[in-house]
């Protein structure tokens, strides 16, 4: 996991000619699908970041997501909402998933310590920039749909008509998680 | 420094640049789940409306060919209980109570109204060149029972006027 500049990251809005790219993927033509891939790959894996406790673990995810959505691209329907919702419900289900199955083969003898210190001992390296650690812990600590919403609307800047379509729901509801989850996170930070 | 600043800032995580290239090699070079994407071509969609339309084209001309060989071939008689004779018989009957009572109904214009032309008309209207050849009868009966006046004298009686017909 790295943490970069902000004069190098990538363009955050959604990949030029996206319609187009995505016909062609369905098409099998890999390169369509792999600027997809650049564009919204870190996304995905920020989303899941916040939801694992290790960068291996949101590596490994973020992998599953877009080999899933490479493999069955051909089931996605262009409704109105951007690819990217797609790949954050293939992200949802893939995280849902992995805690399913985590849950079912975990042995309490064999859990790495590193996981028993809890979401505070998977950090990052934010070159002594305090106080975003302390925000990236405090929103670790956030229930998943409050983490969900401020991912997306704060981080990824997605709409709040993107996000609804992301997390399956009104956008009435998006708003009011927005509220809650930004209340509980000052509540957080401020603790 | 504001939190939602400090959230924008966060975007700045990406994976490792290995990761991202190792991954997307490998999944670019993993083959696509076709079968969907295969039914979901316009030729599938145009062959599944073209057979959808022949396969009830064919169960329509099924039913309609089953119901007229059905129909020719079904045999009353190997039905309990249907005595085909006995049914023919009571249609008969039912068809002479039928023109029992319109002689009844005439007999009885020919009461109230003896201007043959109207028994006629309305004999015509009852229908069927048997009743009309009824009526004549009948018009020649009432005629010979007419006095110079115009007016009925004598009525018969239905079993009188039956009688009379089969003469």
């Amino acid at each position: 996991m790295i943490f970069r500049n902000q004069d190098n990251v990538s363009s955050f809005s959604s990949v030029d000619g996206e319609e187009k790219l995505i016909k062609d993927a369905i098409l099998g033509e890999a390169s369509a699908f792999g600027r997809l891939y650049d564009c919204y790959q870190p996304r995905i894996y920020r989303f899941i970041l916040v939801k694992v406790d290790r960068s291996e673990e949101a590596e490994d995810l973020t992998h599953q997501v877009f080999l899933k959505a490479w493999q069955n691209i051909a089931d996605y329907k262009h409704r109105g909402f951007p690819f990217s919702s797609w790949l954050y419900r293939i992200a949802r289900n893939q995280v849902i998933d992995y805690y399913r199955t985590k849950k079912a083969e975990t042995d309490l003898e064999q859990v790495d310590k590193e996981f028993s210190a809890g979401p505070a001992a998977a950090y990052l390296k934010f070159e002594k920039n305090w106080d975003l650690e302390r925000v990236w812990k405090a929103l670790k600590q956030l229930e998943p749909a409050h983490q969900e919403v401020i991912v997306m609307r704060f981080i990824d800047d997605l709409s709040i008509k993107e996000t609804a379509a992301a997390i399956q729901k009104s956008q009435g509801a998006v708003k009011l998680l927005q509220f809650r989850a930004l209340n509980k996170l000052r509540e957080i930070i401020n603790s | 420094m504001e939190l939602e600043k400090l959230l924008k800032k966060l975007k700045e995580i990406e994976p490792s640049r290995e990761f991202t290239q190792q991954s997307k090699l490998v999944i670019l070079a993993t083959a696509q789940n076709k079968s969907k994407a295969i039914f979901d071509q316009p030729i599938w969609r145009w062959g599944v409306r073209f057979s959808g339309s022949l396969a009830l084209v064919s169960i329509f001309i099924i039913l309609v060919v089953t119901g007229f060989s059905i129909r020719k071939t079904s045999n009353y008689d190997s039905l309990p209980g249907f005595d085909i004779k006995a049914i023919k018989a009571e249609a008969q009957a039912i068809d002479i109570q039928i023109k029992l009572t319109n002689l009844d109904y005439v007999e009885s214009l020919i009461t109230k109204n003896p201007i043959a032309g109207k028994i006629k008309t309305g004999a015509q209207k009852l229908g069927g060149s048997g009743i009309s050849k009824e009526l004549d009868a009948i018009n020649d009966l009432v005629a010979s029972s007419t006095d110079g006046t115009g007016a009925t004298t004598t009525v018969m009686g239905i079993d009188e006027t039956l009688q009379v017909i089969a003469e």
